[in-house]
């Protein structure tokens, strides 16, 4: 009677769990988007946006939890460890998923065995610019400047280590000259020290910097494959194919998440994203919406690797 | 050599020791010139001042002049209890969530008052988990777990 | 004339009754999370984001000011009452604030607060309204050598904000600028003093630092000598200002919304100093500095009138520039950015209703602020008059809750109990910890600024005396160091005075 008993509970327990694995594609709400940065800031405004949309598209309550620290790099390693079953998403950007395990010895997590990709959110474009007072109209005039200045060939990112900060090494190594870095604590600060004539160059996101084209900064270049604004042309035009860099926000999944449903999150994503209101708002912040297949996210996870990893290794840069 | 001033005295070798640590842990990064200043150079200098002062304060406190001021008292009972109730939320919060662990905190940290009594600390407790839970979760909506979470049982 | 028309476009948009609904409730939930410490605008208005997306542009932002300077109301509510600040600029308010409350005289503390706020929110209209244009300008005079000798001028000035020893203050700011450098460099990215610890890695938080110095340590303190609390209790005296405090505090409060209007305007350290710095020319005006962080009320009026003249006047780049000096501000321009709105100098041109509806809307705020909080000034009061055994553990509940929602994380929680053992060692040993603070929070930055200013250089130290602001701040502060190493000047001329 005991064994019979025992056998009961087993076997409704076997049946309680097998339930949700015979419907792989049912996600169990609800579904939290982990934000690794504090709230406020771009990629948390954009995760909003998405989970307002998520929420009528799978009918499940979606929450944004913002997981604060180290950079992104505490918010990406508690996403590791979430269930994965389609309840725990995770926004990443390139700094990431391609700086930081080349510049730290000690990552907890990796970004290629620990994540699957589900879809690109938005794209943006790095520019080079100059103060509106500066002598420097193009490209090659800038280039010029650098090597007859050697003494102020300086330029501002918005930190140390990020994709910017490699961005000008790209630009110093395509046209063989040499500039020294000077990190800043995030893009107002360095559009406040271009406008004043702080500093000569600035390397930062287009859209950071393009609020005050022309009256006070003038940018020279964007690094898109096609022009971002049509009285900007790209460096690709101005003579310099292999200067080319866009950054992103897109949107992982834990490695263990079943494919369906990846597939799923990853349409209802995509839809999200290139609803009008949604795709006009992400637009508004300076940004391309995407919304790609998480087959397209991973060429673009990989494309990036390739473009960033020698360019990095290259600097020396270690953060620890 | 006597000890005049008690408190200079263990102030000075505070700073000292804070001063010598920043500097042994400075060394272990890149410390570079004063044209280019690694993440070291700066704490550095500073670890340096600090030990300085730290220096001066210790012989001021052994200076032979007029003693001034006594050893500092400490009671550690309400010390104790307080950080320890302080500890031990930040540890049970995740696993117990908010009701428990917010009653927890109430009744260990109340022991400390030398007034304890059990019953108006029990109403208490449940006063604040009250308005605890009014504020922040219905008013705020913060996303803190309500109870205890069973995810460390499932797979 | 123009400005005439201006402000009355502005106060068309303001008053109009939907938006004055929203400044109300911008204003009352940012005094709510103003006075529950820890929890501060940045991550309210993070969450309260999404639900302004649906409002119209100029409500969703007069919504979103209002909760910001509500909070700097109800900021000092906490630091006065019960010596916990919630952020950098009220850490001054804590000194006389809160030993005011002791006194008895807390509700006299929070009006003055009140009052000096609100003069000093209706100047820093004006000056927004006025001069945001040219003010902004200063900002960019600014370079890494500015920013040095101002940062130093601030801190050598901040000696004054104890009362003790000479040598102590300054081995407290050095301790705090040591305390300023854990965490990930800005100009390296390589990790300090973090132990390999990943959530120091970001740096100690401010909030847990203060929290732990001032509120968790006070509350240690207060338990060991069990009578104090409740002595005083006995006789809490009402809130109204007599004539000698109006008289005393009325010149304060103009002088700190001087100094809090002009350095609200620097991005970054600019609202920080400006408390600190309020609180040092109060004391160094002052015919009586020793009974400063005693309970004087010029050094709650000066300190608090500059911090919300500060906020005010810390528009000026987000609005005209477009340049957000802080976060919440920098929220407050993503909020925009959803809008359509790009934050920039078009904005005055492009949007004038925005523009000086959100300015007229200020004032509003302001006036609802002053109205809503000096009849609450009575019920905070007697929360004083709960018997300590039964407030002491709620205020420990509101502070680890609110810690906690800073970044999500319980690593906070505990990090501040180690900051209340340090700041009790501290307290045993006669040092003031409000030096500590000021070099915690301006180190990083003064920092960085050093190191850029040299590497820009190519390590010329000459670009700090050869350009002349720079050169101002630094003979500004031989000057103080002076005044400081020869205390006989001081009280010769002190005597002077009597005679």
């Amino acid at each position: 009677m005991r064994r019979l008993i025992g056998w009961v509970l087993v076997t409704a327990i076997v049946g309680l769990v097998g339930l949700p694995a015979s419907d792989a594609q049912e996600i169990k709400g609800p579904i939290k988007i982990i934000v690794p940065y504090p709230a406020g800031g771009g990629s948390d405004v954009v995760a909003r946006l998405i989970a307002d949309k998520l929420k009528d598209a799978l009918g499940q309550t979606v929450i944004v939890e913002n997981k604060a620290g180290a950079g992104g790099r505490i918010g990406t390693e508690y996403a590791k460890g979430q269930p994965a079953d389609g309840s725990a998403l995770l926004v990443v950007n390139p700094a990431l998923f391609v700086v930081a395990p080349v510049v730290f010895s000690k990552l907890n997590y990796d970004p290629e065995t620990d994540f699957v990709p589900v879809s690109v959110i938005q794209t943006y474009q790095f520019c080079v610019s100059v103060p509106a007072a500066s002598p420097i109209r193009n490209v090659k005039e800038l280039i010029d400047w650098v090597r007859k200045n050697p003494n102020q060939a300086n330029y501002g990112s918005p930190a140390a280590g990020s994709l910017p900060h490699f961005f000008g090494l790209m630009i110093a190594k395509a046209a063989g000259v040499e500039m020294v870095h000077s990190s800043y604590n995030g893009s107002g600060p360095l559009v406040t020290a271009l406008i004043g004539n702080q500093i000569p160059i600035g390397v930062d996101a287009y859209d950071a910097q393009s609020a005050y084209h022309p009256e006070k900064i003038r940018i020279l270049a964007t690094a898109g494959a096609a022009r971002k604004r049509d009285d900007i042309p790209t460096f690709k035009e101005q003579g310099f194919p292999e200067i080319e860099g866009v950054g992103w926000n897109a949107i992982v999944a834990p490695a263990k998440t079943p494919k369906p449903v990846v597939e799923k999150l990853s349409q209802a994503i995509a839809k999200a994203v290139q609803a009008p209101d949604v795709a006009e708002k992400i637009r508004g912040l300076g940004s391309d919406p995407v919304g790609s297949s998480p087959e397209e996210a991973a060429a673009l996870f990989k494309k990036d690797r390739e473009r960033w990893v020698p360019i990095i290794r290259a600097s020396g840069f270690k953060a620890e | 050599m006597r000890i005049t001033r008690p408190k200079d005295l263990l102030t000075g070798a505070l700073f000292v020791a804070f001063g010598l640590g920043a500097m042994a842990l400075s060394l272990g990064v890149h410390l570079g010139t004063a044209a280019r200043m690694g993440p070291g150079y700066f704490p550095f200098a500073l670890g340096s001042l600090l030990s300085l002062l730290g220096g001066v304060l210790v012989v001021r406190g052994l200076r032979p002049a007029p003693a001034r001021g006594g050893w500092p008292a400490v009671n550690a009972k309400p010390l104790l209890i307080v950080l320890s109730s302080v500890l031990l939320f930040s540890q049970l919060l995740i696993p117990l969530g908010l009701l428990l662990s917010t009653a927890l905190l109430v009744v260990v940290s109340s022991l400390a008052s030398q007034e304890f009594r059990w019953r108006e600390t029990l109403i208490n407790a449940a006063a604040l988990v009250a308005v605890v839970v009014a504020v922040f979760v219905y008013c705020l909506e913060f996303p803190i777990p309500l109870g205890p979470s069973f995810r460390l049982l499932s797979p | 004339m123009e400005l005439l028309a201006n402000l009355a476009l502005g106060f068309e948009t303001a008053v109009s009754p939907m938006n004055l609904l929203y400044c109300l409730t911008g204003a009352l939930i940012g005094t709510l999370i103003g006075v529950l410490p820890g929890i501060g605008p940045v991550q309210t208005i993070a969450i309260l984001l999404p639900t302004t997306f649906a409002l119209p542009p100029v409500s969703a932002l007069i919504m979103l000011a209002g909760i910001y300077y509500g909070a700097q109301y109800g900021g000092s509510t906490t630091s006065i009452l019960v010596n916990v600040p919630g952020e950098a600029s009220s850490v001054v308010t804590c000194l006389d604030g809160h030993q005011m409350a002791r006194q008895g005289r807390g509700g006299t503390a929070l009006t003055i607060a009140a009052l000096g706020s609100f003069v000093a929110g209706c100047f820093a209209t004006v000056v927004l309204a006025l001069l945001a244009v040219p003010l902004a300008e200063l900002a960019f005079r600014f370079g890494p050598a500015e920013y040095v000798s101002l940062m130093l001028f601030g801190l050598v000035g901040s000696v004054v904000l104890a009362s003790g020893s000479l040598i102590k203050a300054v081995g407290m700011i050095v301790l705090g600028l040591l305390l300023g450098m854990i965490g990930t460099d800005v100009t390296s990215g390589a990790h300090r003093f973090t132990f390999g610890i990943p959530e120091l890695a970001d740096g100690l938080g401010f909030v847990s630092l203060a929290m732990g110095l001032f509120g968790i340590c006070d509350i240690i303190s207060s338990l060991e000598t069990r009578e104090a609390r409740d002595i005083l209790k006995a006789r809490i005296s009402g809130f109204w200002l007599s004539r000698k405090e109006i008289r005393d505090s009325a010149p304060a409060v103009l002088r700190g919304t001087l100094v809090g209007s002009l350095l609200g305007i620097l991005p970054g350290g600019g609202a920080i100093l400006s408390s600190f710095t309020a609180y040092m020319v109060e004391k160094k005006c002052s015919r009586e500095p020793e009974t400063f962080g005693k309970g004087n009320i010029r050094g709650v009026a000066g300190p608090e009138s500059a911090n919300n003249a500060a906020a005010q006047t810390s528009f000026v780049p987000l609005l005209t520039l477009g340049i957000p000096p802080n976060v919440v501000l920098a929220m407050m321009a993503g909020a925009m950015m959803i809008h359509g709105i790009q934050p920039g100098p078009r904005v005055i041109t492009s949007n004038p209703s925005l523009f000086w509806g959100v300015i007229a809307s200020m004032w509003v705020g302001n006036l609802m602020l002053v109205l809503l909080n000096l009849p609450l000034i009575g019920v905070w009061v007697r929360l004083l008059s709960i018997p300590y055994r039964l407030l002491y553990p709620a205020i420990l509940v509101f502070c680890c809750i609110g810690l906690y929602s800073v970044n999500n994380n319980t690593f906070d929680i505990a990090l501040t109990a180690f900051c209340g053992l340090f700041g009790y060692v501290l307290h045993k040993l006669d040092c003031e910890p409000a030096p500590l603070i000021l070099g915690f929070v301006l180190g990083p930055m003064m920092e960085e600024n050093l190191r850029r200013g040299m590497l820009l250089s190519r390590g010329d130290p000459a670009i700090f005396f050869t350009r002349p602001l720079s050169l101002l701040f630094l003979a500004l502060t031989a000057g103080l160091l002076i005044a400081m190493a020869l205390p006989g000047i001081r009280k010769r001329r002190s005597r002077a005075f009597e005679q």
